[in-house]
């Protein structure tokens, strides 16, 4: 049952992928960009990380995308001028329709070495709190780093934006 | 649930060869960046796959960090592409060496 919807999942995170690859228009491939991470969120509860699935809707489509969108209204936005052919236009209906088919019916009978994830008994595996004293346990120093590349980031981005106004002035 | 490791990780080199395959075809640096967000993803995949493969929590602590360099790339992404647009007016990739000073 979990399986099945694990490639339920899968389906839609790979075509709704695809379909960021190949939409014209940057406003409806953000919007599938967040349906894609929408499904990846549910793949990552049902591979034991429930606290990763919060996080990727919280951060990844609640302030990434929305961050992707606002931009998109200070600019000059139009559809990416390409000439398709015949041969873009059948490779990207051979990708939409086959690659998330593959993933949903072909995988699930593809056998392959390594088998799948031991069950973790015990402490519940993945949980919040795991995951918490794992983060501020042996990763303590990585986790305040990671603090210092975001410091960084937006030190770099009001840099970026303010050279831009003295410039045009 | 019983899928098995090999599954999530050509999952996952799916979506990145997606992600691949958008970086080199798109044009535009918005649709460069989104398809970069992809990747990411898909990396994460791989990491929550295989924490969960050897029960290790060290995979989902990197898919964190993963998250959150994505959040920071995302602002200095979206920095450079407006510079690119207050330069030259639009968002082609070809004029992004008129930013070198």
């Amino acid at each position: 049952m979990a399986s099945a919807l694990f490639y339920f999942f899968a389906f839609f995170a790979v075509l709704f992928s695809v379909m960021v690859v190949t939409l014209a228009h940057p406003v409806p491939a953000a919007l599938s960009l967040v349906a894609s991470f929408f499904c990846a969120s549910a793949l990552f509860v049902l591979l034991n990380a429930p606290f990763l699935g919060v996080i990727q809707i919280l951060i990844y489509v609640g302030a990434i995308v929305v961050l992707f969108l606002y931009v998109f209204m200070l600019l000059d936005l139009r559809a990416e001028g390409r000439s398709v052919g015949l041969i873009g236009r059948l490779n990207r209906t051979i990708a939409l329709g086959v690659l998330p088919v593959a993933v949903a019916f072909l995988l699930p009978s593809l056998d392959l070495p390594g088998g799948s994830a031991a069950v973790v008994e015990g402490e519940k595996f993945g949980s919040l709190a795991s995951v918490g004293r794992a983060l501020l346990g042996p990763y303590a120093l990585v986790f305040e780093l990671i603090s210092l590349v975001l410091l960084a980031a937006m030190i770099g981005a009001v840099v970026l934006g303010h050279r831009g106004k003295e410039e045009s002035r | 649930m019983i899928v098995p490791i090999s599954h999530v990780v050509i999952l996952s080199l799916l979506l990145f060869g997606i992600g691949v395959v958008g970086i080199f075809t798109r044009r535009d640096a918005i649709s460069v960046f989104l398809s970069v967000e992809i990747l990411l993803n898909a990396a994460n995949v791989a990491f929550i796959g295989f924490a969960r493969y050897l029960g290790d929590e060290t995979g989902q602590v990197a898919a964190f960090l993963v998250i959150t360099v994505a959040a920071a790339e995302a602002a200095i992404g979206l920095a450079i592409v407006i510079r690119l647009q207050v330069e030259q007016g639009k968002l082609s990739l070809k004029g992004i060496r008129s930013l070198r000073e």
